[in-house]
């Protein structure tokens, strides 16, 4: 029991979990590809509960960040044919550097300055998208190959298990993070920010460094998109992305680091479900609209998040065995 | 004996109201320090515009930290107050309900801290260990507060009196040399308020720092306070002991009303 | 100098639209402390609620419409009485995502009900341009720009000469002190969801003539909505529609004399300058927070 609630180990086994479709034989191509989807949302998901569920910031624009960094990882690579690991740092240093610029006018207002300016600020970026099509390829889009990591080729697999080890190495460092002094004052930000002043939290600092980290993460995401689908166009980095992964964080839960999980596997599962499901499947907008109830829902009724379901329910076995102990049954 | 804090002339309206009114005291180094009037005299006005929340209009605060030196408080960030050594607590307890008690506490010592966003994040050696350092440091004084039992229960769970527990213990985490009260037993019963009273006493003797109080409790404030500085409409009264106080006829005609009204 | 007043009345008409919607999100924030994100989402789907009222039941636009803005205001109260107070204990934070919830919602909900395919949708009055003194002005122009006058001046005269007015600018002021005083808060913020709603609706059959009703049609008139609020400050109800209008017209001025394809991030850099150098915006004024 002990060793199961290791933090660290539970993410691998997370891992683990998600690497099974390749360790399994006989499981279809299109199984790898939905798990895929599932991690790289999971990725840029996680970046947004540093953001939404631990410092308490909108962004409604941050798909911009994925695909600036997507955009770039194919033509550093492709174009400029430096290798992948390098172009992904790259690739990432834009968010990061535009991330620190908008956030740190942003941040010094309201919070709903931020929400606004993020989007317009991805409305922007996805018009620059289709307009520079000397770097993004138009409305074509661009491509990319399975990378090369220290001189071994990738295999379809082989990216996806990358982005797996990706995905737990940052639930790791979110963990981390949130478990310090950090993390501590991003929460009290949150919740008091005038606590946080009080205790010396420089609001401003906080808010910006979050912003950074959920930027860096968005890119990661998006070279992890470029690279494993190994096509990119604008119509992928819409204002509806941005919204879905403030929805998956919340259903997942927010302020929790296998909450981004969670949801990233609820929001692409559900609708691969339904499309299965005779009569549902036909008819269109049915996965935005359960999507858009299901946060609702939580947010109104169970703001923790689905992550917290097993753990409320053997709390709530517990205890019934304790009063049933105690003889008030 | 030197101050620790003066205040100078200050003055702060909102709108056309004078919330504040050409106030002056002085605190001393060690001492406790009482700060009383009618509700709206100014009181909670008066530690905002020190802990720099509000900027005032007009006056000037000076603070001298533990190595004598002394800083014009006017102008300075609000996150950078306590880094001096001057800490507050608030009338509405600004707790993180989300957080462990104990990470409430060590919240306060957040300026301690010396690892950045990255050493964080990667669990630095060095960072991990002086978190466990500084956690240690929080369960202690958990325990001086009574605390320690319940240290990892989330502080959105406790009652009143523990949340007025939680910001007391976490003021003493910067080792500060001036602890600002804003109420600090403001709904507490009889026994509580006895017990927070000797709290105060033992910390502002065993900790050598001075207390800044506000309190509505006059058995508290006249038995606790060394000095003490009446207030109405922002004006101030008088200054003086305990004794001096009750005996000033303006206080008493602005506030303590007859001999027995507590 | 005739193609200077053609775009500025053309900003003028867009500016109305961006009023429109810009007033609802300034009535929700001063009333409810939250910004709506569903501001525009809300009015495209009544737009389709009003298109299905003209093709199926075959009502004539000129009923069709306040109908349709009926039901936008039912639909505004009952968000804000069940999901927006639906629990006791809900942050402003997780109020303004369950806007965005309501956005998923209800882009789910139009395709859904009104099929996926784009309805043209007809302007209020078909005749041809009118040139006055060289600048073509549609009588459908005149309409659009002096009915949004009109509600203006209904909305204005509302707040600042009647008892409901009191009401809802106490509310706004101190949400606290207007409960003790006796104002029923609870539907100050539904009365302001209402008419936010209903002013949604109207700007989205306002745009619909130009981009057909559409999932899209609302994001320019919603987008810029609230770079009109930040620029005219959260803070007035006045500032966001004066704000609009300024938007419009530049918007259009820029786009004439430098380039239609950059004259709108051009105007956001030129607002995030403004914005930093006054942060309250045009007319915004600076609230002292109690601590």
């Amino acid at each position: 029991m002990r060793l199961i609630r290791n933090k660290y180990l539970q993410y691998l086994l997370v891992g683990a979990v998600f690497l099974l479709p390749v360790i399994i034989h006989g499981v279809p191509t299109a199984t790898v590809t939905l798990a895929a989807s599932m991690v790289y949302t999971a990725i840029a998901g996680l970046g947004i509960n540093v953001l939404l569920g631990y410092s308490g910031q909108i962004s409604l624009g941050h798909a911009a960040f994925m695909g600036l960094s997507a955009y770039m990882s194919a033509y550093l690579t492709k174009q400029l044919e430096l290798p992948f690991l390098l172009s992904m740092l790259v690739a990432v240093i834009a968010p990061l550097l535009i991330g620190l610029i908008l956030g740190a006018i942003a941040v010094r207002l309201e919070g709903f300055y931020l929400a606004i300016a993020t989007l317009g600020f991805g409305e922007i970026l996805r018009q620059l998208f289709i307009e520079m099509d000397w770097f993004t390829g138009g409305f074509s889009g661009a491509s990319a190959t399975y990378p090369k990591i220290f001189g071994h080729a990738l295999t379809k697999n082989g990216m996806y298990i990358f982005m797996v080890g990706l995905l737990v190495a940052l639930m790791m460092l979110v963990y981390n993070l949130v478990h310090s002094s950090t993390g501590r004052a991003m929460i009290a930000m949150k919740s008091s920010r005038t606590a946080a002043m009080a205790m010396g939290v420089n609001v401003f600092q906080y808010k910006l460094i979050s912003f950074a980290i959920s930027s860096v993460f968005a890119g990661l995401a998006g070279v992890c998109y470029v690279h494993f689908f190994r096509h990119v166009d604008p119509t992928v980095w819409t204002a509806a992305l941005s919204l879905n992964l403030i929805a998956l964080v919340v259903i997942g839960g927010a302020a929790t680091v296998g909450g981004a999980v969670v949801g990233a596997v609820v929001m692409h599962g559900l609708p691969e479900l339904m499309k299965g499901m005779p009569i549902i499947g036909e008819i269109p907008g049915v996965p935005l609209l359960i999507v858009g109830i299901l946060m609702a829902i939580m947010l109104i009724f169970y703001p923790r998040g689905l992550i917290h379901i097993p753990r409320d329910i053997v709390t709530f076995f517990q205890k019934r065995a304790a009063r049933a102990q105690k003889g008030d049954v | 004996m030197d101050q620790v804090l003066s205040v100078d002339h200050l003055s702060i309206s909102f709108g056309g109201l004078r919330a504040v009114d050409d106030l002056s005291f002085s605190i001393n180094r060690h001492e406790i320090y009482g700060l009383i009037g009618p509700n709206g005299a100014g009181k909670t006005t008066v530690f905002n515009c020190i802990t720099q929340f509000y900027k005032p209009d007009a006056g000037e605060i000076r603070f001298t930290d533990q190595m004598g030196k002394e800083h014009l408080l006017n102008g300075m960030p609000a996150h950078k107050i306590i880094g001096l050594g001057l800490v507050r607590t608030f009338q509405n307890t600004e707790i993180i309900r989300e957080l462990p008690i104990i990470d409430n506490v060590l919240l306060g010592a957040h300026t301690e801290f010396k690892a950045g966003v990255l050493a964080n994040m990667f669990a630095m050696p060095w960072a991990r260990k002086q978190e466990r350092e500084l956690r240690k440091k929080a369960m202690d004084v958990l325990a001086y507060v009574g605390l320690d039992k319940i240290a990892n229960e989330y502080a959105g769970a406790q009652p009143y009196g523990v949340l007025k527990l939680i910001e007391l213990g976490r003021t003493l985490m910067c080792d500060p040399s001036l602890i600002i009260l804003d109420e600090p037993a403001g709904g507490l019963n009889d026994s509580e308020t006895e017990r927070l009273t000797e709290l105060i006493r033992g910390i502002a003797k065993e900790r050598h720092c001075a207390i800044l109080l506000v309190e509505h409790d006059m058995k508290l404030v006249m038995g606790l306070c060394d000095r003490i500085c009446a207030i109405s409409f922002g004006k101030k009264l008088a200054e003086g002991t305990a004794a001096e106080i009750q005996k000033n006829t303006l206080v008493q005609d602005a506030y303590l009303g007859k001999e027995d009204d507590a | 100098m005739v193609e200077f007043f053609q775009q500025v009345v053309g900003g003028i008409e867009t500016g109305s639209m961006y009023a429109l919607a810009a007033m609802g999100l300034v009535l929700i924030y001063q009333t409810a402390k939250i910004i709506n994100f569903s501001q525009g989402t809300l009015g495209m789907f009544m737009a389709y609620v009003c298109t299905g009222l003209i093709l199926d039941l075959g009502l004539p636009m000129w009923i069709a419409v306040p109908v349709a803005m009926v039901l936008a205001m039912v639909l505004g109260a009952l968000i804000d009485r069940f999901l927006m107070n639906g629990k006791s204990n809900i942050t402003n934070l997780s109020r303004e995502m369950i806007t965005l919830a309501i956005i998923m919602i209800f882009q789910g909900l139009a395709p859904m009900l009104f099929g996926a395919n784009e309805t043209p949708f007809s302007k209020f009055i078909s005749a041809s341009a009118l040139d006055i003194g060289g600048v073509k002005v549609l009588p459908n122009s005149i309409l659009i720009i002096g009915i949004t006058c009109v509600i203006m001046a209904v909305l204005f005269f509302v707040l600042e000469k009647t008892t409901l007015g009191v009401a809802v600018r106490a509310t706004a002021s101190n949400p606290q002190t207007a409960r003790l005083q006796g104002i029923p808060v609870k539907m100050v913020t539904i009365g302001a969801w209402a008419v936010a709603t209903a002013l949604g609706c109207l700007a989205a059959v306002m745009v619909a003539p130009l981009k057909n009703v559409t999932i899209s049609m609302m994001d320019s008139i919603h987008l810029n909505s609230f770079i009109a609020s930040v620029l005219g400050g959260f803070s007035t109800f006045y500032g966001p529609v004066v704000a609009s209008f300024i938007i419009g017209i530049a918007n259009n001025l820029l786009g004439y004399y430098v380039s239609t394809k950059w004259s709108l991030p051009l105007l956001y850099a030129l607002i995030l300058l403004f914005i930093v150098l006054r942060p309250n915006g045009l007319f915004g004024k600076k609230i002292v927070k109690k601590v």
